[in-house]
């Protein structure tokens, strides 16, 4: 398991930094005025992020891994995973021609398994973030913009989701709720929340106090207002690069959960192809080829978020800017 | 000195300090724990033959009291003695510690005959006594596997005299007359157990209750007795000083327990073991195949794996306490769409694929190792055989026609629900790797014959519960019956349907039919052995053709042992057995086990890098950290 | 300080109550009856000794009671027997199991901590060297790999021995089973099988504590008072050592500290991987049998461990940080 606490410079040279300029004065509608600024700040941060050779690599890796999710059936037969299939070899065979990576127990192409193991692995990974951020997110936001009782309240139950360990909670959350790929989103979900919570609460605390803000509430505008139109957009960026990183952390969560047994078994995830790899001997049999890919596939995933989400961080965390 | 110097100094001594602190509680605990050697008074000078074997399964518990899984009589088989028991080559009966039984004209009391020549391992001698104290001890306590052969005894057993025992049943019954071997009752040393039921526990456990003793160390009357063991870890079993019986071969017996079957395997390649018991990957099992000085065994064992089909929780009869509840599926009342399903699965496939060939393919309840001449086979006609043609034609002439060509066929105009298709929901176990592999291939036939199914996944209580509600169609499970088939047949009366909805019983495929009711007290009751067996096989025949089970396939014990080491095995039965004899009482296997060789048999040499090597790496690491140490401190005394 | 610390102390102690209560329930709301579990799919399945087996296991109590026998029990160092264990008091149960597990994750933890420290501290000092971007790399690979991915792929190579690799060590366990071993005997029977665990651990955890460190020492070198050394003419590795690591320590021990709650996550399914017989593998088997007064305790077990973890972290942190001594 990896705590997302391990952020910062990643990178090999040190980059410029950015700084958020406010709003130019200019009369257009304000929407527009928003919209304009959002849109070059995206620019700047793109350009800034394109210097950044690893957080390149991060990217390029990601967008392949995408791709292959994307357009599995046309690189690999949708048939291939179905052991029914005569498409099947003879089972457990090494790597040969017709079958790059090897067969597993049922003579699948392994090749097939890792290229359609990637759509569950990225989907639980990106659904259980999004979930885990929007729950941080709001807790967050209200614990920093309203402070006092709620504040105390909601840091006192971040804190404690923080104490509890997270793999012994998520399996016997998943063993409760039982086996489907449903039920791992929503574990590594609820059990992951806090992390972003801190950050956001952090963060709209300072932003709370910004002289733009001050001015807005004086011009009496409500809470929902003021924390949709101004504290989230600024938080946003930041809660966007710990998304990143909260995605890979997400694909390792589900990786442990279904090594366990806990997973979908139904599905085919890199996940459940390791576990079902492990329960059937293959380490004790020798065959690597079943075990190599999905461990290689997650790596190069993970790392690949790892990177993008590091990258981001270095260009959008306010506290790194001061250089 | 410098603050960082003193924070670097701080760290180094946590270092040295932690580590030095962990070899010596290391070499402190590590005496606790490896205990004593279990002096059993062996010849000095012969180095001790120990016998090392190892599963990836675990004990629930050596006490017979409470323990039930099945690894658990591997340690009772050789201390506790059983009044008969089963034969090594056919699981007929044989007489053990019983010697004779006297049945009573009316079939209800038995007068058991008790030898008079052993004694327990602290020399306390074994009389009726001990016999009858231990049976009425299990059937008054619950104990949950004991228990079940004694429910027809009513009253307590009452030991007559020193050799005797005596007691009678509420119903005639022929199950304690000695044809079978149906007492699975091992029994304990009466004058250990009073005491534990006393609280007084001999190793001062507390609590002390007759099911929460961990019996370590044991008190048996056979050949060897439980010395030491550690929960998750090994098990030690030494010689027994009193035994009088064959002297065995081996000084001790050592089960390993291993995490998983990868582990196992390269124990037994490795030669730390001599005995891989239940390597459950058949992959696993094929890799060991080819290896140099080990054989493989895919032992038979009374096991079954099952498709249960939900034949009516919502339309059977109420009788008893049964009262019709769940939503199964309609068309699994009709045994003609049962018997389509039947057709449609090749156990032959899901052996080869599932099992890589390991398996038995399935036919009647009874699988093939129960009690000699129990067993049914379908004959000629009588046999099922995979035949989707055949499968549709049956359907499609029942009047299962698929009206709306979308491959899915519906049920005829004139039944219960018209029109409904045959959809069906078929639950796998989440826990049972073989379930979830079967269901592709179970699928795609079920396909074939126009039913759809949609498969889930639950974990093994869910599916309990599930059962027990009725809200299942189709769902795949295993038994692990008795020997004895009054057991397995007595799961399909109908008084052992769930009743309601929330409560467990074993009946889980709702199965009720009053001539079947009728046929179980039958066999029950009669004397005579052979027309037991006949109406037995009828029972089983009936089953076979009313489908509430499609039994799939009797799944092997698959074990290896290295050939190199030790040799005597007893396979029960005598062909493609369990060499463990895993059904008896004293195991003849314990004592015919020997070593191949001079020498061949000592205990299993410790693995990696040599004591020397180490205490030189120790060393160096202890020199790195004082170079740190000292370079650091000449730094900090340089001041800025 | 004092303030600080009693402070610190109070909100532990809150968060341990929490947890109590938080423990109780959560194992209670799981679904499932452990006396079917028990006896499911045996001869023994029948109503009657599941009755038995409910009232063995006090099932059969209402649930406002049963919390109030927990809670009695919990804070009298009572947890009750094992449900799977067939009657072994649960305290025995884990009085076993949890040196084992010390063992390997403590030693794990100092030894990737210290390494990873020192990679990070290279890296970070001199950035953009081959030393950098070589361990760079790696840390980040090894940040990623899933722990019991690498774990089987080393248990193949030494203790199976795959190709080039040799059968070295143990296939498993704590020590040799039943061995007469004692002494120094003992311990290097117990050192070598714990290697294979141990290297895996540590390979998978330093990755986190180099990146940290790294980026640590990163911020701290950009600061002004270390320009202000280097002005003054304080020598390159004096800079090092003396000024930028000291502070760059502080945040990353009470990451590291924070992070040991992770580390029992990999814990469990090393343990499991390499059948060493620690709490973690205890973990996965009691939730497998809905092991209710097992789980209470181990849970309860990992979640003080970690708020005491926290408790040192804030403890060091203040000893350590001159600003928080000082107040």
């Amino acid at each position: 398991m990896r705590p997302p606490e391990a952020v910062g410079h990643y990178d090999i040279e040190a980059p410029s930094g950015i700084e958020p300029t406010p709003p130019p004065e200019v009369p257009r509608s304000p929407r527009a005025i928003a919209w304009t600024r959002r849109s070059m700040s995206a620019k700047r941060v793109w350009a800034t992020y394109r210097k950044s050779p690893l957080g390149m690599i991060g990217l390029i890796v990601l967008i392949f891994f995408i791709a292959v999710a994307v357009f599995a059936p046309l690189i690999a037969n949708k048939a291939g995973l179905d052991p029914t299939c005569p498409c099947t070899g003879e089972p457990l065979q090494p790597p040969s021609l017709r079958f790059p990576f090897g067969t597993d127990n049922f003579g699948r192409s392994v090749l097939t398994l890792t290229v359609w193991g990637s759509r569950p692995s990225l989907i639980v990974g990106f659904f259980a973030t999004v979930i885990s951020v929007a729950i941080g997110a709001v807790v967050g936001i209200v614990a920093g913009y309203f402070g006092g009782k709620p504040e105390t309240i909601l840091m006192r139950l971040t804190d404690w989701f923080l104490v509890i360990p997270f793999l012994p909670l998520a399996i016997v959350l998943a063993s409760v709720l039982g086996p489907s790929l449903f039920v791992i989103i929503v574990v590594i979900g609820i059990t992951s929340w806090p992390s972003t919570a801190r950050i956001v609460r952090s963060q709209s605390l300072s932003v709370k106090t910004r002289p733009y803000v001050e001015r807005a509430r004086a011009l009496g505008a409500g809470h929902w207002h003021l924390t949709s139109r101004h504290i989230l957009p600024n938080v946003g960026p930041l809660i966007f690069a710990n998304t990143v990183l909260l995605v890979a952390i997400a694909i390792l969560s589900e990786t442990t959960l279904a090594f366990l047994g806990l997973g979908d078994p139904l599905s085919t995830s890199w996940g459940t192809t390791l576990q079902q790899a492990f329960s059937a001997g293959a380490a004790s049999a020798g065959q690597w080829w079943w075990i190599v890919p999905p461990g290689l596939a997650i790596v190069f995933v993970v790392l690949a978020f790892t990177l993008c989400g590091f990258a981001l961080d270095e260009i959008l965390n306010p506290k790194l800017r001061k250089r | 000195m410098g603050r960082g110097t003193r924070l670097r100094m701080f760290v180094a001594f946590v270092l040295a300090g932690a580590i030095a602190s962990g070899v010596l509680i290391q070499a402190a605990f590590g005496q606790e724990t490896t205990g004593a050697t279990g002096g059993t008074g062996q010849d000095e000078d012969r180095e001790k033959v120990v016998f090392t074997w190892g599963s990836a399964g675990e004990t629930s518990s050596l006490n017979p009291m409470s323990g039930y899984l099945a690894l658990d009589f591997y340690f009772w088989m050789p201390q506790y003695y059983l009044l008969i028991d089963w034969a090594q080559k056919d699981f007929s009966a044989e007489w053990s510690l019983a010697t004779g039984v006297e049945v009573s004209p009316d079939a209800k009391t038995f007068t058991y005959t008790i030898r008079d020549d052993l004694t327990w391992s602290d020399g306390v001698p074994l009389t009726a006594d001990d016999v009858a104290y231990t049976l009425n001890l299990y059937k008054n306590n619950n104990a949950y596997l004991p228990h079940n052969y004694l429910t027809q005894i009513d009253g307590d057993v009452v030991a007559t005299d020193a050799t005797h025992i005596e007691f009678s049943t509420v119903e005639p019954t022929t199950l304690y007359s000695g044809n079978v071997p149906y007492l699975y009752n091992y029994i304990l040393p009466k004058h250990i157990f009073e005491e534990v039921e006393k609280g007084n526990c001999p190793d001062g456990q507390d609590p002390c209750t007759a099911k929460s003793f961990d019996n370590v160390p044991s008190v048996g009357a056979g050949p060897f007795y439980i010395a030491e063991a550690e929960q998750g870890e090994f098990v030690r079993m030494v010689r027994n000083p009193y035994w009088e019986g064959a002297e065995p071969h081996i000084d001790e017996i050592v089960y390993r327990q291993f995490r998983n079957n990868d582990a196992l395997a390269e124990a037994l390649k490795a030669g730390e073991i001599d005995f891989a018991y239940d390597l459950t990957a058949p992959n696993i099992f094929n890799s060991l195949k080819d290896e140099p000085n080990i054989a493989t065994v895919a032992a038979s064992v009374p096991l079954f794996d099952y498709f249960n089909m939900n034949t009516g929780s919502a339309y059977g009869p109420e009788t008893g306490d049964f009262k019709q509840h769940g939503d199964g599926h309609p068309a699994l009342t009709d045994p003609v769409v049962r018997r389509a399903i039947r057709m449609a699965i090749d156990s032959q496939t899901l052996v080869d694929k599932v099992w890589l060939g390991y398996a038995t393919p399935g036919t009647s309840v009874i699988p093939p190792v129960s009690a000699a001449g129990a067993r049914w086979e379908p004959t000629g006609e009588e046999v099922i055989s995979f035949d989707i043609e055949g499968a549709n034609q049956l359907l499609e002439g029942a009047g299962y026609v698929d009206t709306d060509g979308d491959g899915v066929r519906e049920m005829p105009t004139d039944s219960i629900d018209p029109g409904r298709p045959l959809e069906f929901r078929y639950f796998v176990r989440s826990t049972d790797q073989t379930t979830i592999d079967a269901a592709p291939f179970i699928q795609k036939w079920l396909r074939d014959i126009g039913i759809e199914t949609n498969v889930e996944a639950v974990s093994t209580t869910r599916l309990g519960d599930i059962e027990n509600a009725g809200e299942f169609d189709l769902a795949h499970w295993s038994w692990f019956p008795d020997i004895d088939p009054d057991t397995a047949l007595g799961w399909f009366i109908c008084d052992a349907r769930p009743p309601d909805g929330k409560t467990y019983d074993n009946d889980d495929s709702y199965y009720c039919n009053p001539e079947y009711d009728q046929m179980y007290e039958q066999q029950r009751a009669e004397l005579d052995l052979d027309k037991r067996w006949d109406i037995v096989h009828e029972m089983q025949q009936i089953l076979y053709e009313e489908e509430p089970y499609a039994i799939l396939w009797y799944p092997p014990l698959l074990e290896a042992y290295r050939t190199d080491t030790f040799t005597g095995y007893k396979p029960q039965p005598e062909i493609n057995g369990d060499p463990l004899q895993g059904y008896s009482g004293i195991g003849e296997v314990w004592l015919s086990l020997r070593p191949v060789s001079e020498g061949s048999g000592a205990a299993a040499e410790t693995r990696g890098i040599p004591a020397v090597v180490w205490i030189a790496i120790a060393a160096g690491v202890l020199v790195i950290v004082l170079i740190v140490v000292l370079r650091r401190r000449r730094l900090g005394e340089e001041d800025v | 300080m004092r303030g600080y610390l009693i402070g610190k102390t109070a909100q532990a102690v809150l968060t341990l109550l929490f947890v109590l209560v938080f423990n109780f329930f959560l194992f209670r709301v799981m679904p499932g009856d452990p006396a079917a579990i028990l006896l499911r799919g045996t001869a023994a399945f029948n109503p009657e000794t599941l009755e038995q087996a409910r009232e063995d296991l006090g099932l059969d109590e209402p649930l406002p009671q049963q919390f109030v026998t927990y809670l009695g029990d919990t804070l009298s160092l009572n947890f009750g027997t094992s449900f799977f264990l067939s009657g072994q008091p649960v305290n025995e149960v884990i009085a076993g199991k949890i040196w084992p597990t010390v063992l390997l994750v403590g030693t794990a933890t100092i030894a990737s901590a210290a390494i990873g420290l020192v990679i990070g501290i290279y890296g970070g000092w001199r950035r953009g060297s081959r030393f950098d971007v070589g361990s760079l790399g790696f840390t980040l690979f090894v940040y990623a790999m899933p722990e019991f991915w690498f774990g089987i792929l080393v248990l193949m190579a030494f203790s199976g021995g795959v190709g080039p690799f040799p059968a070295l060590f143990p296939t498993g366990g704590y020590a040799t089973a039943a061995s007469d071993l004692t002494g120094l005997g003992h311990v290097v029977d117990v050192l070598n099988h714990m290697v294979l665990p141990f290297f895996v651990l540590t390979v998978a955890y330093l990755g986190q504590y180099a990146l940290i460190m790294r980026n640590s020492l990163i911020d701290i070198l950009g600061d002004d008072f270390i320009q202000t050394a280097r002005a003054k003419g304080v020598r390159e590795k004096q800079i090092l050592w003396r000024h930028a690591v000291p502070n760059a320590l502080l945040p990353t021990m009470t990451l590291v500290f924070l992070s040991i709650g992770f580390i029992f996550g990999g814990a469990i399914t090393i343990e499991y991987v390499f059948s060493w017989p620690g709490l973690g593998w205890l973990t996965v088997q009691a939730i497998d049998h809905k092991d209710y007064p097992l789980l209470q305790a181990l849970f309860l077990i990992f979640s003080v461990a970690v708020i005491v973890a926290n408790l040192v972290a804030d403890v060091l942190y203040s000893y350590l940080d001159p600003r928080v001594r000082a107040a």
